[in-house]
């Protein structure tokens, strides 16, 4: 026999498997609880412990969520399951009360489907509860348990941190009107101080004590100033061309002061706790960017919450929205950055890399602001290792110009030494050229001699030829005919021995043409002239 | 439904044969280009309203950095605002308000999404169209980045809407599927 554990807002109820066949078939189960007949054939409620009031209810819940059962939960299941087998919709839960109540428990697929057809059957199978009756109890226990989770998220309230960042912005514009303000007013009287301390704070100190400047000269300004300065505000005092004030008015000049120095007090107490706020509610976040930069994203954004919703490439202008939209209504480049401007790692960054870095940064922050928005834990490693990543990349953008920087400079002598290779090489074409003229005007001599021979030796071919037409006419015979076969070998080897010279003629022509001036030439061709006749 | 050495906040987990199904699925939609890759761009789809469904890596270390896709996904709310002028000559106007005072959830049969009806004080309506976005957990974020077609892993990723695709019977099925683990 198996009992299905059925949890409702208004109690636990327990129903008895008739058909425990039918579970085997999953897929065919949600067949069985189309009608309210068929499911009440298929499954019949057992017991019902209905919850007395709501912060039962509450506690039952509770401690569901966390998997455990409630004290209520145990003795239910004691009176009513001993010796069975529970089928229950949270394997974590079914080891707990097989641990603590030895019943045994089964959680499978066969077992969700015959919860889900219970569950769009319920107020069918259960006399007693219907639709109007459970639905404002399920309403009232969810807001019940909505506002006991949100208990244990105190610490995690970020609105603290909106209400912070936006007083501390507000008093650095108070502060700053208040002391300029001082400055004017006792300038009418001590126009010198103002160049002789810069500082607002200093400044309100010493007005402070000194009152009248006729009492500079008496005063002790030692635990306010450096003695150089306060030697020049003494000797200042002396000759300074300021009007006369009445104590009426330095009453009042005083009272500011005190303003202005009870302001800045109070400002370096609030930086101090937006210092603690952030680490405690967002520590990733203040790793990557700082305090200041990371609350008035949170203020910007809402909320953690959701500033967590957004991509990273909303978190990296969040804070140029004027400016986007300008340029995306007149069609210019959109800004680079918006409130992540300010983060030291952006500061760091060359100009040509800030928008680069801006990107990575606001992609990492975006991370940092997922972990810290929906985990539970307090520690920033995550934020300090994204900011090591951040931090090598930008040393890794400033490092390529480095590279090319020194590849550019190491280039140009190679450059160089090519040139000189080529100027090594049209030196050496130009030599052989000139050495190669000398030798050509030599060979023409052995040319014109060459010359005559050959007309010599087609002299002697013609004798032959004729005495060896007389033999055939008186005696043939195969010797002659050797005789006649050599001659002409002999003649052809001749014929291509003159080609080659004459081959070799028309080459030194050429070269000598390309080397030789024209003056050159016809001095050239005259002596061919003389040499032909 | 918690399996061993996942975190237990991945819920809903698909198990093995529906993990395949829906990385078939997505790389299909990659063929198809209708997916967004990463959670930056699956957080955009959901502000735009374009997204059929999340899948998410179970092993993304640490997880939270895409815990805010369910909390987008279950909140998408797409708001426009009707002003009508009270006629007893229109019966559709007198039911609208009737429903309005007694706080009703009205289901339109129409538009098969849940419509809720704001009552304000210039005889005008607000009414707020509610639907969800599924969302799904695959245990492996290597198999999801192969499955969209990039070399390193994804751990998150949105299939996107397009009524005239080939996916729309796929993708209505596997909703219906991913839907079907959360109850």
């Amino acid at each position: 026999m198996v009992l299905v554990l059925y949890e409702t807002a208004a109690g636990f109820a327990l129903f008895k498997v008739k058909d425990e066949g039918k579970m085997a078939n999953v897929e065919d189960l949600c067949k069985e609880f189309d009608t309210p007949d068929s499911a009440r054939k298929m499954v019949k409620l057992k017991a019902f412990e209905k919850f007395d009031n709501t912060s039962e209810a509450l506690e039952a819940v509770a401690k569901l969520l966390e998997g455990a059962p409630s004290k209520g939960l145990r003795k239910f299941l004691k009176a009513n399951c001993q010796g069975e087998t529970l089928a229950v919709a949270d394997s974590k839960l079914g080891n707990v009360i097989k641990e603590k109540l030895k019943i045994d428990c089964i959680h499978n697929n066969a077992v969700m489907e015959l919860l889900r057809g219970v569950r769009s059957q319920f107020t069918e199978l259960i006399s007693g509860l219907g639709d109007q009756d459970l639905a404002p109890m399920s309403l009232g226990l969810s807001h019940s348990l909505a506002r006991y989770k949100l208990k244990f998220s105190s610490d995690k309230v970020d609105t603290m941190i909106i209400q912070a960042i936006g007083l501390l912005d507000d008093l650095d514009k108070e502060l700053n009107t208040y002391a300029m303000r001082v400055r004017e007013w006792y300038g009418w009287h001590f126009p010198e101080l103002a160049k002789i301390i810069s500082d607002n704070i200093l400044y309100a100190k010493s007005v402070k004590l000194m009152g009248n400047r006729v009492n500079a000269a008496k005063l002790d300004f030692s635990e306010i100033l450096a003695d150089e300065i306060e030697a020049d505000l003494k000797d200042a005092a002396v000759i300074s061309m300021g009007t006369e004030v009445s104590d009426l008015d330095l009453l009042h000049i005083r009272e500011l002061c005190d303003q202005v120095l009870s302001l800045s007090e109070y400002r370096a107490q609030l930086y101090d706790y937006l210092k603690s706020r952030m680490n405690t509610i967002a520590p990733n976040l203040t790793a990557l960017v700082g305090e200041l930069v990371g609350a008035r994203l949170i203020s910007h954004g809402g909320s953690l919450l959701n500033l967590s919703k957004q991509p990273g490439s909303t978190v990296q202008i969040l804070g140029a929205e004027k400016a986007l939209f300008r340029a995306l209504k007149t069609k210019h480049a959109t800004p680079k950055y918006g409130l992540i401007f300010h983060a030291s790692l952006v500061g760091q960054a060359a100009p040509k890399h800030k928008g680069k870095i801006s990107r990575s940064l606001a992609a990492k922050t975006v991370l940092a602001i997922r972990v810290d928005a929906l985990g539970d834990s307090q520690d920033n490693t995550m934020g300090l290792e994204n900011r090591a990543k951040l931090e090598a990349r930008l040393r890794n953008l400033e490092g390529k110009d480095l590279g090319r920087l020194s590849g550019s400079s190491k280039g140009k002598p190679k450059i160089e030494v090519y040139n000189k290779d080529k100027k090594m090489g049209s030196g050496g074409l130009i030599t052989p050229a000139k050495t190669y003229n000398t030798a050509a005007d030599s060979l023409l001599g052995e040319t014109s001699a060459k010359s005559e021979e050959p007309s010599k030796k087609k002299d002697k071919k013609k004798k032959k030829k004729v005495e060896e037409e007389k033999p055939e006419e008186e005696e043939p015979s195969e010797k002659k005919k050797k005789k006649k076969a050599e001659a002409e070998t002999e003649a052809v080897v001749e014929v291509a021995k003159e080609e080659k010279k004459k081959n070799k003629k028309k080459r030194k022509h050429e070269e000598e043409e390309t080397t030789e001036t024209p003056a050159k030439k016809k001095d050239k061709k005259e002596k061919k002239k003389k040499s032909k006749d | 439904m918690t399996v061993e050495g996942v975190n237990p906040k991945a819920y809903p987990l698909a198990d093995s044969q529906l993990s395949i199904t829906i990385l078939d699925l997505v790389q299909q939609a990659t063929n198809y280009k209708q997916l967004k890759k990463g959670a930056n761009e699956a957080t955009k789809t959901l502000n735009r309203g374009i997204s059929e469904f999340i899948v998410m890596a179970a092993d993304t270390e640490p997880l939270e950095i895409l815990l805010h896709l369910p909390l987008l996904a279950e909140d998408k709310v797409f708001e426009f605002l009707l002003i009508v002028s009270l006629s007893y000559e229109s019966q559709l106007v007198v039911s609208l308000a009737l429903a309005s005072f007694t706080g009703f959830t009205w289901v339109s049969s129409s538009y098969d999404k849940k419509i809720r009806l704001y009552w304000l004080l210039d005889s005008s309506f607000e009414i707020v169209i509610v639907d969800n976005v599924p969302y799904v957990f695959v245990p492996s974020k290597q198999a999801l980045g192969r499955a969209c077609d990039v070399t390193r892993p994804v751990i998150a990723c949105s299939v996107t809407s397009n009524e005239a695709s080939q996916l729309k019977s796929q993708i209505q099925h596997l909703k219906d599927a991913i839907e079907k683990l959360l109850i």
